[in-house]
């Protein structure tokens, strides 16, 4: 954003245009990178907390890095009167505590997409290629191709529902990005604990569809006698992806 | 007026110019990790951005704090505050001087008592100072102060 504004100012546009030119880069560099940024696949499902959260945020960083550059340059650490002290505190401390936390709401909405998960390429594509490809007969492709599942289709089958469900997978989230970067992971990728039926009945276990062709394993599933990929792991595996396909 | 003395630490201003420009510079920091989050978020960035970042404004407030509270006590070691009504004689004619006063908020007027009543020599107010000649000369100042406002 500041390299932005940076070669708008020193351009070869004449010295009449840059008045106007400056503050429309600015506004460029606020509202739209923050969207362009991140492709829009679908209007229709655009995230009010993302698209009026991001720009919040844009706004509070060039807000804050202006403050600070500005009592940078005229104190040079130099604490000298109320209104030095006043720049320091909200450039180094108010708007950096605002950023971090209503930016954490915007990490929790990120956290549930594709794209992130998808993010880790060495050992993730694979699987959301797999997911995206209409050829596939894995759970998750059919899952993602008829939009059963309209958004975040990643996590909203390896989460639980809830505030703990989102906490602990971010935790768990947290853990595999560090071993991913330093490069400690071990492949095949295996999850963490067995599959949790919950997962599949938390959409399934009400659809007309579903009771009518499971009656007579409903009470075994519920009783966790039974798992569903028992049945589906042959015709339908979760995903289609083999172990060979992934190299660190 | 009792004042107790507070030792500080004289600290080089080197040191209170370095722990602010650090501040600052820890707060560009943690812009940098926000903008690069909202720009190309990814595992990366957002780690950074999560557990990073909050560690980051911990050390630029610390930095900040430490600075405030040195120059808190550092003023508090030299100043003693004390608040006096309308009507208060500072210190008597003739007595010894332990301090010079500055006056904050308020009005004093300096008088001389002499055979033929009081005069009010002079008036001073905010911002204005009294008493340091006592302080630095060792004799008893000449006219006592009495608040008037």
């Amino acid at each position: 954003m500041l390299m932005t504004c940076w070669f708008v100012k020193r351009d070869t546009f004449s010295h009449w245009s840059r008045g106007w030119l400056q503050p429309l880069a600015i506004f460029y560099c606020v509202w739209c990178i923050p969207s362009s940024a991140r492709a829009q696949k679908n209007v229709f499902q655009q995230d009010p907390v993302d698209h009026y959260g991001s720009r919040f945020l844009a706004v509070v960083i060039v807000l804050g890095v202006a403050l600070v550059l500005f009592s940078l340059f005229r104190y040079r650490g130099v604490d000298s009167g109320a209104a030095s002290w006043a720049i320091l505190i909200a450039g180094t401390a108010v708007f950096p505590m605002i950023l971090s936390g209503f930016g954490n709401v915007l990490v929790f909405e990120r956290a549930k997409t594709v794209q992130l998960c998808g993010s880790c390429h060495l050992t993730m594509e694979s699987y959301v290629d797999d997911m995206e490809n209409p050829q596939s007969n894995s759970l998750a492709a059919i899952h993602y191709d008829n939009r059963y599942i309209a958004e975040n289709q990643c996590y909203e089958c390896h989460t639980s529902y809830g505030m703990s469900g989102t906490i602990e997978a971010k935790e768990q989230g947290m853990v595999d990005v560090y071993r991913y970067y330093t490069h400690t992971f071990r492949l095949p990728l295996k999850l963490r604990y067995p599959y949790r039926d919950g997962d599949c009945l938390k959409c399934h276990s009400e659809a007309v569809k579903w009771v009518a062709a499971h009656q007579e394993f409903q009470q075994g599933i519920f009783a966790g006698k039974l798992s569903c990929m028992q049945c589906h792991r042959e015709s339908n595996p979760a995903h289609n992806v083999v172990a060979q396909e992934l190299r660190p | 007026l009792s004042r107790t003395a507070i030792r500080t630490i004289e600290l080089d201003p080197k040191i209170i110019r370095t722990a602010l420009i650090a501040a600052q510079v820890l707060a560009l920091l943690v812009y940098l990790m926000g903008a690069a989050f909202l720009l190309h978020t990814n595992g990366g960035t957002l780690f950074l951005f999560s557990l990073g970042a909050p560690f980051l404004i911990l050390g630029s407030v610390v930095a900040l704090a430490g600075v405030a509270l040195y120059r808190y006590f550092r003023r508090q070691s030299l100043f003693a505050f004390a608040r006096f009504e309308p009507g208060d004689i500072l210190f008597q004619q003739g007595d010894c001087a332990d301090f010079a006063y500055f006056i904050q908020k308020g009005e004093v007027e300096m008088i001389r008592r002499d055979q033929e009543g009081e005069i009010v020599i002079a008036r001073l107010s905010e911002g204005q100072h009294f008493g340091e000649s006592a302080l630095i000369s060792n004799t008893p100042p000449s006219a006592p102060p009495r608040v008037s406002a």
